[in-house]
């Protein structure tokens, strides 16, 4: 766990600099958004159903293996 | 079957035991490491949790963590992709606390697990519930209810802010949710932030402080902040917020919107600052009742339960229970994180397993006396070793000195039976006084509590009297609703006075308890049953029968920032620490002019405030 440790203290500016920008911008240019920031006047509900998955599985538990 | 469930790693860790779906014991960390809100591994919860039981956790056929560890982190690294370019010096933080430790939850909890083991190797199973299924299952399975609406509201779990669904027998379904950032918990913390109390241990007081004020900045916050449909379900702009990004709960625009910076913590309240926190308490409560409506309208049940730190607003739960939406509603008593442990539990053995429920007809948390209790002996022990002076007293002679002293005017430490689990204190854990008293509320708040409080208070009443005394027809045994005092109690007072400023107003006569009555004639009540707490329930006879009063102050037996207390040498520190005149544990009684003067200590400087 200690080396773990180690190796992300040095790497996390590298995994920012790299990774969150390239998705971000990927995104952006997706025009997709992950995370809503704002209001959405053009919807009556922000409710979103529980059963969203792809797999259409309420998945409540995860049992070790 | 046995089970124990677990929260940890973010607030309030805790652990509860269940042993064929009945709840044995359940208790926070806090209260024996002695930190506040402690969210370290719950390892003395934990033994304790076996202890009681007399098992092992060889025993112990499934451990449940209350939530999943990789949602969360699914949800911070898509957080930190949609703030970006904002954000680095959080993203830093977060990412090295979850490659630190949260990474390897599975493992930790493991090896923990494995230690307590007699052969190194715990042979149960491991399983995570979602966060919001774990507070759902607390507010459903221990409920009266055999069907229920149920609805969770808190700051976040994994990607859930607010979930609500219905629980039939042994089974939940849950059928909406409202996501991450968009949380009633997080806007109502930023408010408390904003007014210079601490997130996640100030908003009781945010919610004490507004019925000072005026709510005259709803409108702009429900026509900038958050967006409200018919629904009940909203949105907030997060230009207004930092905790997506930031350490911070508020961005510079709030500050604009509101036309300061926040206050800082300690330094003198005004009007402004109440109005907020009246303001932000109309807005949650009208959430609160759209979402209701809707949950009704979508369910079709009479009977709602509730959990989720929102259901420790007890104001706007009491505002739901008289507008009589349900026939009936249940609030889990530790709504909070703490809970999160007995719901993961809970889920697992009637959810996951499909056991069958039993309903109880009160309900199943045994008055939510579920922490350790110590035996007379160990009591005594326990005194003889501190150096403490005390004689031992039959019940009947004990409740007679205690009403003595309470009708002297006395604040008193009560210590009895099993520890409450959950943030309050239910006459296990208190301190109590005469609640007709007019100087007993700032007796308690400065000489024993050390701290100026917002709400006077709470009322401990007989359960068969509480609708002679309050505006209200159902019971409360967890102090979880807040309701007025009945007009035949109130007294009249004067214009000058009305318009007294802040704390002037609290200390003012307006009904014939003035300790526990608010500016607006409330009171966060708890009705007393004899069922679950036979000592408690007699005190209170006693004193009914002494002054035709069937009520008395409790109070959590604690100085400010200090965790409820949980061993006779607790309540012993913190009666020798503070003014209390008298300290009942047990069956023995302690008087302070009775004390070795040198044991008195002041260990204010041990808690940090909160």
């Amino acid at each position: 766990m200690k080396i773990f440790r180690i190796i992300f203290s040095i790497f996390t500016p590298l995994l920012y600099i790299l990774v969150i920008p390239t998705i971000s911008i990927l995104f952006k240019l997706l025009n997709k958004k992950l995370i809503q920031h704002s209001f959405d006047k053009t919807t009556n509900t922000y409710w979103h159903n529980k059963d969203n998955k792809k797999s259409g599985v309420v998945d409540y538990f995860f049992k070790q293996s | 079957m046995k089970i124990l469930g677990i929260s940890a790693f973010y607030h309030d860790s805790a652990a509860t035991l269940l042993i064929d779906g009945e709840i044995i014991a359940a208790v926070q960390e806090e209260r024996f490491t002695r930190i506040k809100h402690d969210k370290n591994y719950p390892k003395k919860s934990i033994e304790f949790c076996l202890d009681f039981s007399g098992l092992s956790i060889d025993d112990v056929d499934y451990v449940c963590f209350y939530e999943k560890p990789f949602k969360k982190f699914d949800r911070l690294i898509n957080t930190h992709i949609s703030f970006f370019p904002k954000g680095y010096r959080y993203f830093k933080e977060s990412i090295t606390e979850w490659f630190g430790s949260k990474i390897f939850l599975k493992k930790q909890i493991l090896d923990e697990l494995n230690k307590l083991s007699s052969n190194s190797k715990w042979k149960g199973k491991l399983v995570f519930s979602e966060h919001h299924l774990s507070h759902a299952a607390s507010a459903f399975y221990p409920s009266p209810f055999e069907s229920s609406a149920i609805l969770t509201i808190d700051g976040v779990g994994e990607w859930t802010t607010t979930s609500y669904g219905v629980g039939k027998g042994s089974n939940i379904e849950i059928s909406k949710e409202i996501h991450f950032p968009h949380s009633l918990g997080l806007l109502y913390s930023a408010f408390t932030s904003y007014v210079g109390f601490k997130v996640n241990s100030g908003e009781y007081k945010l919610m004490g402080l507004a019925a000072y004020g005026k709510p005259i900045y709803a409108d702009l916050i429900k026509n900038n902040l958050v967006d409200i449909k018919d629904d009940g379900s909203f949105r907030l702009d997060m230009s207004y917020f930092g905790y997506g990004n930031s350490f911070k709960m508020t961005t510079k625009k709030f500050h604009t919107l509101f036309g300061a910076p926040p206050r800082k913590p300690e330094s003198d309240l005004s009007q402004r600052d109440m109005d907020l926190a009246s303001s932000i308490q109309l807005v949650t409560e009208e959430i609160v009742m759209k979402i209701s409506q809707f949950v009704l309208k979508k369910t079709g049940q009479k009977n709602l339960v509730l959990a989720g730190g929102v259901a420790l607003n007890c104001v706007s739960n009491g505002k739901l229970i008289n507008k009589r939406l349900f026939e009936n509603i249940w609030i889990q008593p530790a709504s909070g994180d703490s809970g999160g442990s007995l719901g993961a539990a809970l889920a697992t053995y009637y959810k996951m397993l499909n056991n069958p429920r039993i309903v109880s007809k009160n309900d199943s948390m045994k008055g939510s006396y579920l922490g350790p209790e110590y035996t007379q002996h160990e009591v005594e022990n326990s005194l003889e070793e501190l150096g403490a002076n005390f004689s031992v007293l039959e019940d009947k002679d004990l409740l007679k000195t205690t009403c003595d002293s309470l009708l002297e005017g006395k604040a008193i430490g009560w210590h009895q039976g099993r520890m409450e689990f959950g943030p309050r204190a239910l006459g296990s854990r208190s301190i109590l006084g005469d609640p007709r008293s007019p100087e007993m509320q700032k007796t308690l708040n400065l000489k024993v509590k050390y701290r100026e409080s917002f709400r006077p208070f709470a009322p401990s009443i007989l359960s068969e009297a509480v609708s002679d005394w309050f505006d209200l027809e159902t019971i409360s045994p967890y102090m979880g609703i807040v309701s007025t005092i009945r007009k035949t109690h109130r007294k009249d007072v004067s214009l000058k006075e009305i318009n007294s400023f802040g704390l002037d107003k609290l200390y003012l006569q307006r009904s014939s308890l003035p300790a526990i009555t608010h500016v607006d004639y409330s009171a966060r009540i708890q009705t007393v049953h004899k069922e679950t707490n036979l000592k408690y329930h007699a005190l209170i006879t006693k004193f009914n029968e002494l002054t035709n009063c069937p009520v008395i102050i409790n109070t959590s037996f604690n100085i400010r920032g200090e965790p409820i207390v949980n061993t006779p040498k607790d309540a012993f520190r913190c009666f020798m620490g503070t003014d209390l005149d008298l300290l009942v544990i047990g069956n023995c009684l302690l008087r302070k002019e009775d004390q070795n003067s040198s044991l008195k200590k002041d260990y204010r400087s041990s808690f940090k405030l909160d």
